[in-house]
């Protein structure tokens, strides 16, 4: 890493186990899964496919976010100014200026408004204003409207890695002193349009999905939206902010293998586990615990757990925590870094729910139940179609 | 930062020789201007391209063309921006779900819909295993890829990246964007009386820009990248107090501006943000526009970036984008460029001779 350290000040998240970090971590250390029946979204799957579903209407979260009637928030927005906000709360910070930036991820983005108002946009103006929810940076838009934003805020979207690589370029416009802070991380809500993409590749499972278990069908889709706040150690310092743990590596590569699918040797996931050790400075045998990717799909868990096969001669404690929060696209790689960063707080590791039966071509199984133990640095893994890799290696507040 | 190699395709024809910026101007009478370039054969195989949409056809080549011209075979990144992503394939994927009822769908523009398309697949037909990024904030999508190599380059100086800008005309959005004021309604336009009709929106267009630039200068070197800025919002005042602060944090006045490249895309509603500094600040300063000539779209600003660097180059100035009737001093050296959509995404590139 370049000279600066990379400190997290702040955390918010929602997503199918919590409304915020206290709750998503009693989920997980109650091995309390939010995976179940679809209720909001409205789609021919509801009993077909359980997903990781957030208990909240768009109007409950307009609500509780105060906005006027004709707020025109896409879910995803709604989402991420809910967990956004908590993340700024918890940093205490209050004025926002331009050395404050913003880098969201988002895969579908307005993806929910587009396939309802699809065919209707003609029959209301009202629905005009909508429009534009077809570029995700308008759900970005609408978070940094909420959170009064103005400078620096772009968008990332690499499918499922978005959130971690959100988190990268915040890191690095912190250290190249183009900002103050950062609020990184991501946001994805259900849609129809994923859960039906996913349903036409074939990689969604009818049953609770079982990370890198050897009979594992596929995944569970969710929603959720996790920020972080970032700042360097100095900064934070200065200001007496209590500092939750270090960002201490970063770094991202590709598999250039196919649009959707892995590769047998894991090449792009072993690339970016590479690299963001050697960005950290770290040997593999420091890893105390990885937040595996771990999907579920017989692909995936596969590929990533070659690649961690072929990097650590030991495997670290290792747990995959979709089978709690379902595969919640763009915002996976934000939630799991929030994860991570409990992890060193409360010194545990977490659960991989509903694994039976270890892969036979692997030599490791996951961690099945929640435990306490020392930890001082996390590996975080997100990948993404088009070959994204990228992997967040986060260490314990000193 | 130094631009190594540039590459454009858009409704002009840009395929002429190093020493020209474009062959004879294309002229269209709808508000509608596709890619003029179509020899796609030339740089992808018949079966990659059957499943290619638009936007990853004109990404690949343009992105072909650069690292051609560099000689450069394997980039240390790839960073794209687009505003809309594969937009045609997306709308594909959702007409058919919708019209199904989520029936069985073929997963191949589902596939093909997910916005680091481009960027994922310029890796594959290049095995390249490097970084990987793309961004799409609206019309500061190519600014903040821009800027994420304009910071790695300053870390390691050595290395070639390959940073461009893509996004392609779909059907149903441009119905869309006449309903909500995007896209000017007259039914016959000629885009280069662009700036003639007062009316909300503006003309739509498509493209690729794909540039290739390193923290070393070469031989072959266009520019230097002095620095780029984007701001989310900015009101009118702010606008000006932002550029000068920029141009001061570079050890600039505003008369060191040789050239000064607007976004100008004739939206009545919009179009005062440009104004405001064409008659204020940067009055005196010859002036460009070129959305004109290729459209607006999320990333045209790409192609004012290829335009910047050609002018560096050519030490001219093409009369065609001329806004006033400054011309540039004897020797050209240090360019402004300034763009928005729709009040938002307000980005500065400064470049420069080198």
């Amino acid at each position: 890493m370049d000279n600066e350290r990379i400190v997290v000040t702040g955390m918010g998240v929602t997503s199918a186990i919590g409304n915020n970090v206290e709750e998503n971590f009693s989920a997980l250390q109650q091995s309390k899964s939010g995976i179940g029946k679809i209720e909001i979204l409205e789609t021919v799957h509801q009993d077909h496919f359980p997903v990781g579903e957030i208990k909240m209407s768009n109007e409950a979260l307009a609500e509780y976010l105060k906005l006027p009637d004709f707020h025109y928030f896409t879910r995803a927005a709604l989402l991420g100014a809910y967990a956004a906000k908590q993340a700024l709360q918890q940093a205490n910070i209050e004025e926002i200026d331009f050395q404050t930036g913003f880098v969201n991820g988002t895969s579908v983005g307005g993806m929910d408004v587009t396939e309802k108002l699809y065919h209707t946009y003609k029959e209301n103006p009202s629905n005009f204003l909508f429009i534009e929810a077809q570029h995700p940076g308008f759900t970005t838009n609408k978070i940094a409207d909420y959170l009064g934003i103005n400078g620096v805020v772009t968008t990332i979207s690499t499918a499922c890695s978005s959130g971690a690589n959100a988190v990268m370029m915040g890191a690095k416009l912190l250290q190249k002193k183009r900002l103050k802070r950062v609020l990184v991380g991501a946001t994805d809500c259900l849609s129809k349009f994923t859960l039906n993409g996913f349903h036409s590749l074939r990689i969604l499972s009818s049953d609770l999905c079982q990370p890198f278990d050897q009979h594992r069908k596929g995944l569970n889709l969710g929603e959720a939206a996790g920020y972080l706040v970032l700042e360097t150690e100095e900064d934070a310092k200065k200001r007496n902010q209590p500092i939750l743990a270090y960002l201490e590596g970063y770094a991202n590569a590709n598999d250039a293998h196919h649009q959707t699918a892995s590769s047998a040797t894991g090449e792009g996931s072993f690339l970016a586990m590479q690299q963001a050790l050697k960005n950290a400075n770290l040997n593999p045998q420091q890893i105390d615990y990885i937040n595996a990717h771990g999907t579920a799909t017989p692909n995936n868990d596969l590929s990533e757990g070659t690649a961690i096969q072929r990097l650590f001669q030991e495997t670290p404690m290792l747990s995959s925590t979709k089978a709690f929060t379902g595969h919640t696209l763009a915002a996976a790689g934000a939630i799991e870094a929030v994860f991570s960063i409990l992890s060193l707080q409360h010194q545990c590791v977490f659960p991989n729910l509903n694994f039976q039966t270890k892969m036979e071509d692997l030599n490791f199984s996951p961690q099945t139940s929640f435990q306490k133990q020392e930890v001082n640095y996390v590996l975080s893994n997100s990948f993404g179609f088009g070959g994204n890799c990228s992997s967040l290696i986060f260490s314990k507040a000193l | 930062m130094f631009v190594n190699g540039i590459s454009t395709l858009n409704a002009q024809d840009i395929s002429s020789s190093e020493e020209t910026f474009f062959g004879e101007v294309q002229t269209y009478s709808s508000p509608i201007l596709k890619t003029y370039f179509s020899d796609f054969r030339k740089y992808i195989k018949p079966a990659a391209m059957r499943r290619m949409s638009s936007s990853v056809k004109m990404g690949v080549v343009a992105a072909s063309k650069v690292l051609a011209s560099t000689n450069i075979t394997q980039p240390d990144a790839i960073i794209v921006g687009t505003g809309m992503g594969c937009k045609t394939d997306s709308d594909v994927f959702l007409e058919n779900l919708l019209a199904s009822n989520e029936g069985l769908l073929s997963p191949t523009k589902f596939i093909q819909s997910t916005h680091n398309t481009v960027a994922g697949q310029i890796a594959l037909q290049l095995k390249c295993k490097a970084y990987n990024m793309t961004f799409v904030q609206g019309a500061a999508s190519f600014e903040t890829a821009l800027l994420d190599a304009f910071l790695q380059t300053n870390s390691s100086k050595n290395k070639n990246l390959l940073v461009g800008g893509v996004d392609e005309i779909s059907k149903y959005s441009n119905e869309l964007h006449q309903l909500d004021g995007q896209l000017k309604t007259e039914q016959e336009i000629c885009n280069l009386n662009l700036l003639d009709y007062v009316s909300a929106g503006s003309i739509s267009g498509e493209g690729a820009s794909f540039f290739v630039v390193s923290g070393e200068k070469s031989e072959a070197s266009y520019a230097s990248v002095k620095d780029i800025e984007t701001y989310n919002q900015l009101g009118k005042d702010g606008l000006k107090n932002k550029v000068l602060n920029f141009l001061k944090k570079n050890e600039l006045n505003t008369e060191d501006i040789d050239v000064f490249i607007c976004g100008n895309n004739a939206d009545v509603n919009y179009d005062d943000f440009y104004h405001s500094l064409q008659t204020d600040i940067f009055s005196q300063t010859p002036q460009l526009y070129y959305k004109h000539l290729v459209g607006e779209f999320y990333t045209s600003s790409g192609f004012a970036f290829w335009l910047a660097c050609k002018i560096l180059r050519l030490q001219e100035i093409p009369e065609i984008c001329q806004l006033n009737n400054f011309k540039p001093n004897s020797s050209i050296k240090t360019i402004l460029l300034y763009n928005q959509y729709k009040g938002r995404d307000h980005s500065f590139i400064l470049l420069q001779a080198c």
